[in-house]
């Protein structure tokens, strides 16, 4: 039996990131995660897979709009036409799944629950379970059907397993209970970067998210693939994303002109092209000295350095605090006052009733951004700015 | 930083010219820069601030060449480094290296320590109009005194600017009140997108009131349904009732009609298309009949006019038979017949004249003889010319050869001998000649060079060249290096002397300020607050305790305690002033002290890189034998002396190799040539005293042996060429026999045998013409015998045809043709026509007999259809079958009223029908008919509001949805996320700098104004002692002390304010070099305006900065350049013209 798993889809939920600034780019994305859906199905009509599995999360519970199930009900559709069924269950995303309210999504599509929580394809009863509540603190894998002797069982649960930071804790479950279930495959979703759990006569997958979306999402974005025959079981990663996100490091060291961080960095967004995807990518710059001190010019620099590169965006740059050195004169000098006094009770009360007025000012999705927490960094990143401006590192940006 | 050296490449009016400014290897680094007026000066120094900061747009200075094309060259030290730069007029990228590489901007603003232009230029390059200018704004008091005292002189000049420019960076994000910020911006646009993205989304709020909707219209569909349902019923019921009516007074009429017509069968299905038919067929056939009856006539009225003629129609036939017949060869008989006729007689003349032609020739060859006899054929007059030929060619040949054989024979001389040995001389005295060398001149310049080895080596230890590493002068420390390390060495002590005399100055400042603060605190006067806080609880309590008792002692005690209060407040009161200074002395000391103390850093990290510098020189002076502790000036000439040293030792080992190896060698070629001498065969003297006897006479006896060896080889050939030639001959004499052996062959058994060849040749032409013409004869001949033939059997017809046609054998061949041809035609038309009327006869019969049988059966066929019909009088079969067929179609509509009258009432309530049919209100049927068309209406109404409900939810969820603006809202508020991020970091950063420079500035105030005041009175050979500050409300003013007296800058003379700026420019610029490093300080003709007192003392100013760094005067005045040579020692002169 072949299938091919996926979780998280996310419909409709957008990317976070500057590089959509670039019109290109962003035409290229145009909806960019009804577009892993497709590539998706693509995949299973390829692979000619008995059964697509789909974990939980197809839907974003921030973006509850029907046209994002039309899209899957279409996508479905196309699926049903290859002679493909599709397997199901509620993430604590998935309110859209709701059937009885909105009707049921395609032919070919089947969602598991208490009600009804096997599916029996060929040669494999898929079981899966889903809830409609947002919150699930229990594990739900006492609840799942034994496994059907002489069949190949598989199952499909959402769950942030022993835990994982950044994704709420749901429907948690142990990996070893869940290995020793009797099941030979586990479908999991819910946690966004892919990982492997195997015993001996079981292989459970989280397949992450296809579609990262945003620096924090770094992972390869892709689908499993999985064989299940007198061989045993195997799992082959799909791509299926069309924009990575990755973080790389720069060391700008020994760049002692600007066309030369320019060539760096050109050559640091040149090895990051991939060929099955666009990169977005997340610039960590250190030793650039007052070259770079200014994350404004630094950014120009790397939108300089992109230009004619294809493939490669550039998703921000950050710099590494402390990067500008002042020479030994004037500017140290005052370099050292500054320092002394940013760290005086004054200037960060001033600095903090500041930051309280300018978060005020910024619209709510983002005033995390001037958190208080945020302060120390700034006035560092402000410090820097200041000195790389004054000592000239950097031109008008 | 320091000024090597200024190229003006493409500069104003000068191309390539350098101003030199020298190594800094002075204790005073001043250079005078003299010039004529317009001489370039101020040029000079505008090319130096632009080769800084980049050529101004639009620039003075590009009348001579394009700004595109300008260029300035600069060397410049930077203390550890030698920077070689170009300044181009070019828009982008204008900064490179000599070798067009780019550079970047920072590098400069690096070593300028951020000064701009505008900072750069008002402070350390100063011209008369800045003086001037500067002068006034101190008058003025304008602007903020501490500010004049530091910006530009500290090297914070360009900062403001830069921190505006943060400022506005962070106001164009966000400001207060800001409508046009990109925070204000950017939330509009955010506004604007959720509004269409409510729009946009098919919540599921908006997806119910879509399902609702068309809920609704489904239901309302139904309704309107069932309404049209009964609407059609009223209706339908009306029509039945009508119907029924209309029905019965068609079946009466019907009936009518039916009642009056002649009874019968039904016709058959066809009978009307039967009768019409046969009808139709039956006149076409009588027609038919009639005309062919005509043509039988006619035909036999023809017939009976027309007689055969059978001898024309032999005579066709005899015609054909000719004009068909062909000879052997294929030819027709008639052409031929008509050729002969023609030219028989001229063709037999044509033979005769071939006869006698032939004739003729066989006389000319053999009189007598006939034609037949003398003809040879082609291959043997072939065979013929070739051996006559050949055999002519072969007696000439051997005629030639016997002519030159005995001219050889005649001129071939004695036999001469060849000399031996000459290609060995010839080899040996050629390497002599080639081989120049002098062994003499060699010698010498071996020893030349060896002493001026020795000489280059003097001074150095005596085993210098064994301590050298291999590969010299790879092996030693570069120049560069050697420069560099030294360099850093002195830049390194010049530094620690510095901040050794910072730290000096500064702990002496300390001492002070401790002493100041030690004599307030000393002062009986001091009353402290808490002093003040104790004796007021001290007469509290003393009042708490007289209260209760009021006794005297207690009286006392508060009186004693209340009086204490009060003094110790009046005092306190009193000293109010005394504690502030007090307060203000003890900040004063904690900042001095804390200055003490990086000072103290300072000194530190400046003796640690002394150290490591002194380390660095003394590696390399190891590296090129020197001892430890050598002074960095004994580098570079102790290297150059060992390079040169081992340059002219190496020279010196080569001449002697030279010398050498040229004496063996030409000894080598000399007694090579002493041989090859010998072995000619020619003595040699006794005793050759010099090689260039023995060269002399090898060059002589080559000479003769030469000439011996070509006349030998002459000599040769001659011989060998004589031997050719019999050889030649001998063959010729064989090939001529052969030929003649031919020719008598090929005349073997001819009538011509015996021949010779000249008599063969001579009668060849007319043998080929006799041939020619016989077998030319020979064809009219048989020409002539084909045309004879061809008459001969044209005649055999011929006789038959002019018997036919009565005419005698005399008429011409051509004549009876046509005669026999015109007769044959005739007969040829006669028999046609006989025949073609026969053949009408026999078809106009054949067809009468068709007509009629077709007009018989027509007759039978419209019987049968009207069989048993009861038919009207006189009228025809046709008219009859149409009035019978109303019939049948009245009996069948009265079947079909019948029927229908029937079914009217069908699947009808019979009751509701007979009461509908009851009713007889004309209108009635209109207005069911109207209720129809208004429920059909509101049908499609509901049908449509259907559709639209339907097609509204297929739109919103088959639309794009959110998505798009929902990744717009993204990607905007990830914008600003970071926008906001940057401008309140950039905020942060401009408070603190700002607070920075304020704290710096308060700092530095005073020692700032102490060095301004040494270099004012220096300037003014101290008249002007000292300098101070005054309050003015918000500002202050600058005074200077002049004998006690305080006057105000704006009572000073124009050329002391100039002065003070000077000198206020001079302490900066000691300030700048103390802390950055050196700088060099421009003037362009300040002095100018100075009297020779002032002048000098502006020098004496001028030297003591060189000796903190580089300082250039430019100048026009002659006496200034002999003054700087008189006041400063070392100074360098350059002249610009």
């Amino acid at each position: 039996m072949r299938f091919l798993h996926a979780a998280d889809l996310h419909l409709d939920s957008p990317l976070r990131s500057q590089a959509l600034r670039n019109p290109d780019l962003a035409a290229r994305l145009h909806a960019a995660s009804r577009s892993a859906l497709a590539r998706i199905v693509d995949a299973a009509i390829d692979h000619k897979v008995d059964a697509l599995l789909l974990a939980g999360d197809v839907f974003d519970s921030g973006v509850v709009d029907l046209t994002s199930r039309a899209a899957l009900a279409a996508e479905m559709g196309r699926l049903a036409r290859a002679g493909i069924p599709a397997a199901l269950i509620r993430g604590n995303h998935d309110a859209l799944l709701d059937f009885a309210r909105y009707g049921p999504i395609a032919d070919n599509v089947t969602l598991l629950d208490a009600d009804a929580p096997t599916l029996r394809i060929g040669d494999a009863s898929i079981h899966g379970l889903g809830f409609s509540t947002r919150h699930v603190t229990s594990s739900m894998l006492p609840l799942y059907p034994q496994p059907e002797p002489g069949r190949i069982n598989v199952g499909l649960m959402h769950t942030s397993l022993g835990g994982s930071a950044g994704h709420d804790r749901y429907a948690p479950c142990a990996e070893a209970d869940l290995l020793a279930h009797g099941y030979e495959y586990w479908a999991l979703g819910h946690i966004h970067q892919r990982f492997e759990r195997r015993s001996d006569t079981s292989l459970a997958v989280m397949p992450g998210i296809p579609q990262g979306r945003s620096i924090r999402e770094t992972g390869a974005g892709t689908a499993t693939l999985v064989d299940i025959d007198l061989n045993g079981i195997r799992a082959t990663e799909v791509p299926i994303a069309l924009l990575r996100f990755v973080r790389q490091g720069v060391d700008l060291g020994g760049a002692d002109s600007q066309a030369a961080v320019i060539d760096i960095l050109s050559q640091t967004l040149q090895s990051a092209r991939q060929d099955d995807c666009d990169i977005a990518l997340r610039l960590d710059l250190q030793g650039g000295d007052t070259l770079t001190g200014d994350p404004a010019f630094a950014r120009t620099l790397a939108d300089e350095a992109a230009q004619g590169i294809s493939g490669v965006y550039v998703e921000a740059v950050r710099l590494a605090p402390g990067q500008t050195r002042t020479p030994p004169g004037t500017l140290a000098d005052l370099a050292a006052i500054m320092a002394q006094d940013i760290a005086t009770p004054g200037f960060r009360d001033e600095a903090t009733a500041l930051l309280a007025e300018w978060q005020k000012a910024l619209p709510r999705d983002i005033a995390d951004t001037l958190a208080p927490d945020q302060l120390d960094d700034l006035m560092q990143q402000g410090l820097d700015i200041a000195l790389a401006r004054l000592t000239g590192g950097a031109p008008d940006a | 930083m320091r000024l090597r050296k200024l190229d003006l490449i493409r500069y104003g009016k000068f191309a390539d010219t350098t101003l030199d400014f020298g190594a800094a290897d002075r204790d005073c680094d001043v250079t005078i820069v003299y010039g004529d007026n317009e001489a370039g000066k101020s040029t000079a120094f505008a090319a130096w601030l632009d080769l800084l900061f980049g050529l101004p747009s639009p620039t003075p200075h590009s009348f001579r060449f394009p700004r595109k094309d300008m260029m300035i060259g600069a060397v410049i030290e930077t203390g550890t480094d030698t920077l070689t730069l170009r300044r181009t007029g070019v828009q982008k990228d204008s900064l490179s290296d000599d070798q067009g590489r780019a550079v970047a901007e920072h590098r400069l603003t690096a070593l300028l320590h951020g000064l701009d232009r505008d900072a750069y230029q008002n402070r350390f390059s100063l011209n008369d109009a800045i003086l001037r200018q500067g002068g006034e704004e101190i008058a003025r008091a304008q602007g903020d005194l501490g500010q004049l005292l530091h910006a530009g002189t500290s090297g914070l000049s360009g900062i403001s600017k830069a921190l505006d420019d943060l400022d506005d960076e962070v106001a164009t994000f966000h400001q207060k009140r800001k409508s046009t910020s990109r925070l204000a911006i950017a939330k509009r646009d955010l506004k604007e997108i959720e509004t269409n993205l409510s729009s946009a989304r098919v919540d599921p709020r908006r997806f119910d009131a879509l399902r609702a909707d068309q809920d609704s219209a489904q239901e309302a569909l139904i309704a309107a349904r069932a309404t049209l349902l009964s609407a059609q019923g009223a209706v339908q019921l009306r029509k039945a009732a009508d119907l029924g009516r209309s029905l019965a007074a068609d079946i009466a009429a019907v009936q009518t009609r039916l009642d009056s017509v002649l009874d019968g069968p039904d016709l058959p299905v066809d009978a009307v298309a039967l009768i019409v038919a046969a009808t139709e067929r039956r006149s076409a056939a009588s027609r038919d009949l009639t005309r062919q009856q005509d043509r039988l006539t006619q035909a036999e009225t023809a017939l009976s006019n027309l007689t055969p003629d059978p001898d024309g129609l032999t005579l066709g036939t005899l015609l054909a038979e000719l004009e068909t017949a062909t000879f052997d060869d294929g030819e027709l008989l008639l052409p031929r017949v008509q050729t002969a006729t023609a030219d028989i007689a001229r063709r037999r003349n044509d033979h005769d004249t071939y006869s006698r032609t032939l004739q003729a020739l066989a006389d000319k060859i053999s009189a007598g003889s006939a034609p037949n006899t003398l003809l040879l054929d082609r291959a043997v007059l072939d065979n013929l010319r070739t051996a006559a030929g050949g055999m002519r060619d072969a007696q000439r040949s051997v005629a030639d050869l016997h002519a030159a054989l005995s001219e050889a024979q005649a001129a071939l001389g004695p036999e001469i001998a060849a000399p031996n040995g000459l290609p060995e001389l010839a080899d040996a005295l050629l390497a002599c000649q080639r081989d120049t060398t002098d062994p003499t001149m060699l010698a010498r310049t071996a020893r030349s060079a060896r002493l001026t080895a020795d000489r280059a080596a003097s001074g150095l230890p005596q085993s210098w060249r064994e301590t050298l590493p291999a590969g010299l002068p790879a092996g030693l420390p570069d120049d560069a290096v050697l420069l560099n390390t030294g360099r850093a060495l002195d830049l390194a002590e010049a530094r620690q002397d510095a901040a050794r005399q910072n730290l000096s100055e500064t702990q002496e400042s300390l001492a002070d300020a401790n002493a100041a603060r030690a004599a307030a605190e000393a002062q009986d006067s001091a009353v402290t607050d808490g002093a003040i806080h104790q004796s007021r609880i001290n007469r509290d309590t003393a009042w708490a305790r007289h209260l209760p008792v009021l006794d005297t002692d207690s009286a006392t005690t508060f009186e004693v305690a209340m009086r204490q209060d009060d003094t110790l407040r009046d005092r306190h009161a009193a000293t109010a002033e005394g504690r502030l200074q007090l307060a203000t002395l003890e900040a004063q000391c904690q900042q001095i002290k804390a200055k003490v103390d990086r000072r103290a850093n300072d000194l530190t990290t400046a003796q640690n890189i002394v150290a490591t510098a002194r380390d660095h020189v003394d590696d390399v002076a190891r590296q090129l034998g020197l001892p430890d502790n050598s002074p960095t000036g004994a580098l570079r000439p102790r290297r150059a002396a060992l390079v040169a040293a081992l340059d002219a030792a190496l020279l010196a080992d080569a001449a002697e190799d030279a010398a050498r190896q040229g004496t063996a060698m030409r000894a080598t070629l000399l007694q090579r040539l002493e041989t090859a001498v010998q072995n000619t065969g020619t003595p040699l003297p006794d005793h050759p005293d010099h090689p260039g006897h023995l060269l002399d006479l090898a060059e002589r006896r080559h000479k003769h042996l030469t000439q011996q060896a070509q006349q030998a080889e002459a000599r040769t050939k001659s011989a060998q060429g004589l031997d050719q030639l019999a050889h030649r001959m001998s063959a010729a004499q064989t090939t001529a026999t052969q030929a003649q052996t031919a020719l008598d062959a090929a005349l073997i058994g001819l009538w011509c045998a015996g021949w010779d060849a000249d008599r063969v040749l001579a009668h060849l032409p007319d043998l080929d013409t006799l041939a020619e013409q016989h077998r030319a004869r020979a064809v009219l001949a048989h020409r002539i015998d084909a045309l004879e033939a061809a008459l001969a059997a044209f005649e055999g017809s011929a006789s038959q045809m002019r018997q036919i046609l009565e005419v005698g054998a005399d008429t011409p061949p051509a004549a009876l043709l046509v005669a026999a041809r015109t007769r044959a035609a005739k007969a040829r038309s006669v028999a046609d026509a006989l025949a073609t009327h026969r053949n009408t006869r026999t078809d106009a019969t054949t067809h009468i007999t068709d007509a009629t049988r077709t007009i018989q059966d027509c007759d039978d066929e419209m019987a049968e259809v009207l069989a048993n019909q009861i038919l009207p009088r006189d009228a025809t079969p046709a008219v009859a079958v149409r009035q019978l067929e109303a019939r049948d179609r009245d009996r069948a509509t009265l079947r079909g009223l019948t029927s229908a009258q029937q079914r009217a009432g069908d699947g009808l309530d019979a009751d509701a029908l007979l009461a509908e049919a009851a009713i007889t209100d004309p209108l009635r049927a209109p207005a069911l008919s109207a209720a129809v068309t208004e429920a059909e209406v509101a049908r499609d109404t509901a049908l449509e509001r259907v559709g639209q409900a339907t097609e509204a939810l297929r739109l919103a969820l088959n639309a794009t949805g959110g998505a798009d603006l929902e990744q717009q809202r993204a990607t905007l508020l990830e914008t600003l996320r970071d926008d906001a991020q940057q401008a309140f970091a950039r905020l942060m950063g401009v408070q603190a700098a700002r607070g920075a420079l304020r704290r710096f500035r308060q700092d530095n105030r005073g020692a700032m104004l102490a060095a301004t005041e040494a270099a004012f009175a220096t300037l003014t050979h101290g008249e002007w002692q000292s300098l101070e500050t005054r309050s003015m409300g918000k500002t202050e003013k600058l005074v200077a002390m002049r004998g006690g007296e305080a006057v105000g800058a704006d009572a000073m003379s124009t050329g002391t304010r100039g002065q003070l700026y000077l000198a206020l420019r001079v302490a900066g610029h000691a300030d700048f070099v103390a802390r950055n490093g050196p700088l060099p300080f421009v003037t362009d003709d300040i002095h100018e305006t100075f009297d020779d007192r002032r002048a000098s003392a502006a020098l004496d100013l001028a030297a003591q900065m060189g000796r903190l760094g580089q300082t250039i005067l430019f100048t026009h005045h002659q006496h200034l350049v002999a003054l700087a040579q008189d006041r400063i020692d070392g100074v360098r002169v350059l002249s610009v013209s």
